[in-house]
């Protein structure tokens, strides 16, 4: 029988570090022993049936980090199902951490779109990609994600229907919107003595998208009569969030001279989108993470097979 | 929610783990006849990577579909030592997992069953 080489060992338990802690103490020395023993068979058969075998780990080594990160990651966010103390302060976490990872991940997808296509130039320039997807496309996904995520504890299988309803929906409400308020907006901007009517707009706009997640979230969580509780913390958290990215954005801008100082790809550039996307999500996930621990958290279902 | 919704809300069955719970069905196994076992149950089809493998047995022993426990020498009941010198680990079915299995093997042969069914009636 061949003894599986050296080097392939180490390779392989080089991999299974890349594992989360929690799974390689469990059955890290049972996979060495598995992985040596299957290849010493295969090689026993043909070098190729060796090479076969090495390839196939290799092969669904990204998905299997993936999945295991995640489900440790998930776990970490739902283990120990919280006392009454504690319960409203875990899940504003776990709703913070969802909305901020959801949110940053958009923004990190459309800032390298943006580098990509527009390096170099000014923000001022008006042809970043962000001029066309803030508002519109990304926080409608990133939403929709979020409540899709957040909605999983509930241990509805097919949770992501009502994410992608709430994206799709929420696309539509800011596409179906921005006729009637951007108008209005361009209108008031530059006159001061009405602008806090313009931010009254605003108010309204946040909190209407805000009941809506809101409500889909209660919808997911089978939150009953409580679905007031969610749509009034979507309301104010979409507002804070709002409030939170306005006045973080609004010093980073004001650090980097306004928009002309700030070139796409550069410093500033990644700390203004930074300020105004991770507080958005945290803030927003954190009003909502309150509403749901307010009905106390469900156990998480068995999960997918 | 009574038990039998329960146990439906479970199936079908991925092939993967509709054959690992198949291997366990006829007894206790370590990961390594697991292995073997799957790919020979599925006619070479099903060959898992380690990762796949474990990942899989991790579910199914956080769901209580199967359950771990260190194999022990009939007579002395000493732990049986694997190759790192830890006692060996074996997988077993639980009741649970036994009830999910039985289900699904109902599900799919009632799914035969009909297709016999449909194939009688065409050739009569």
């Amino acid at each position: 029988m061949k003894a599986t080489p050296r080097w392939l060992i180490q390779a392989y338990n080089g991999s299974l570090r890349l594992f989360p802690v929690r799974f390689q103490e469990e059955y890290g020395d049972e996979m060495k022993i598995v992985f040596a023993e299957a290849y010493r068979e295969a090689a026993d058969i043909s070098p190729r049936s060796g090479w076969m075998l090495a390839l196939r780990e290799l092969r669904d080594l990204p998905g299997n980090l993936i999945r295991e990160h995640l489900a440790n990651l998930k776990k970490g966010m739902l283990l120990a199902p919280p006392g009454p103390t504690q319960s409203l302060p875990r899940s504003a976490l776990r709703g913070a951490l969802v909305f901020g990872i959801t949110f940053s991940l958009f923004y990190l997808v459309f800032c390298l779109l943006d580098i990509l296509l527009n390096a170099g130039k000014s923000m001022y320039a008006g042809n970043s990609v962000w001029g066309v997807v803030i508002y519109i496309d990304w926080i409608p996904l990133a939403i929709g994600i979020g409540v899709a995520w957040l909605g999983m504890p509930a241990g509805k299988r097919r949770v992501w229907v009502p994410g992608l309803a709430i994206a799709l929906g929420l696309f539509l409400f800011y596409r179906l919107l921005a006729p009637v308020f951007t108008p209005i907006y361009d209108s008031l901007i530059h006159d001061e003595s009405i602008r806090i009517f313009m931010i009254s707009l605003i108010v309204i706009q946040e909190a209407l998208v805000g009941v809506i997640v809101g409500g889909a979230l209660a919808w997911i969580q089978r939150a009953g009569k409580k679905w007031g509780w969610y749509g009034l913390a979507g309301a104010l958290g979409f507002n804070l969030g709002w409030l939170t990215k306005a006045l973080l954005g609004g010093a980073i801008m004001f650090q980097a001279h306004w928009m002309d100082g700030v070139v796409i790809g550069s410093p500033w550039y990644f700390a203004y989108w930074l300020a105004e996307t991770i507080p958005h999500g945290l803030v927003i996930g954190a009003c909502l993470g309150l509403a749901m621990g307010r009905r106390g958290e469900k156990v998480p279902a068995a999960a997918t097979t | 929610m009574d038990q039998t919704t329960d146990i439906q809300e479970n199936l079908p069955l991925t092939e993967t783990i509709f054959f690992l719970l198949l291997s366990l069905a006829s007894g206790p196994r370590h990961g390594y006849a697991i292995f073997k076992d799957v790919q020979e149950l599925s006619g070479g089809r099903v060959v898992l990577s380690t990762g796949t493998l474990y990942g899989a047995i991790k579910r199914l022993v956080e769901q209580g579909w199967i359950e771990r426990f260190e194999e022990q020498l009939p007579p002395t009941g000493d732990p049986v030592p694997d190759e790192s010198g830890r006692p060996r680990k074996e997988y077993r079915l639980t009741g649970l997992g036994r009830r999910i299995f039985d289900a699904d093997y109902a599900r799919l042969q009632s799914l035969v069953a009909a297709v016999q069914l449909r194939s009688a009636g065409e050739q009569a």
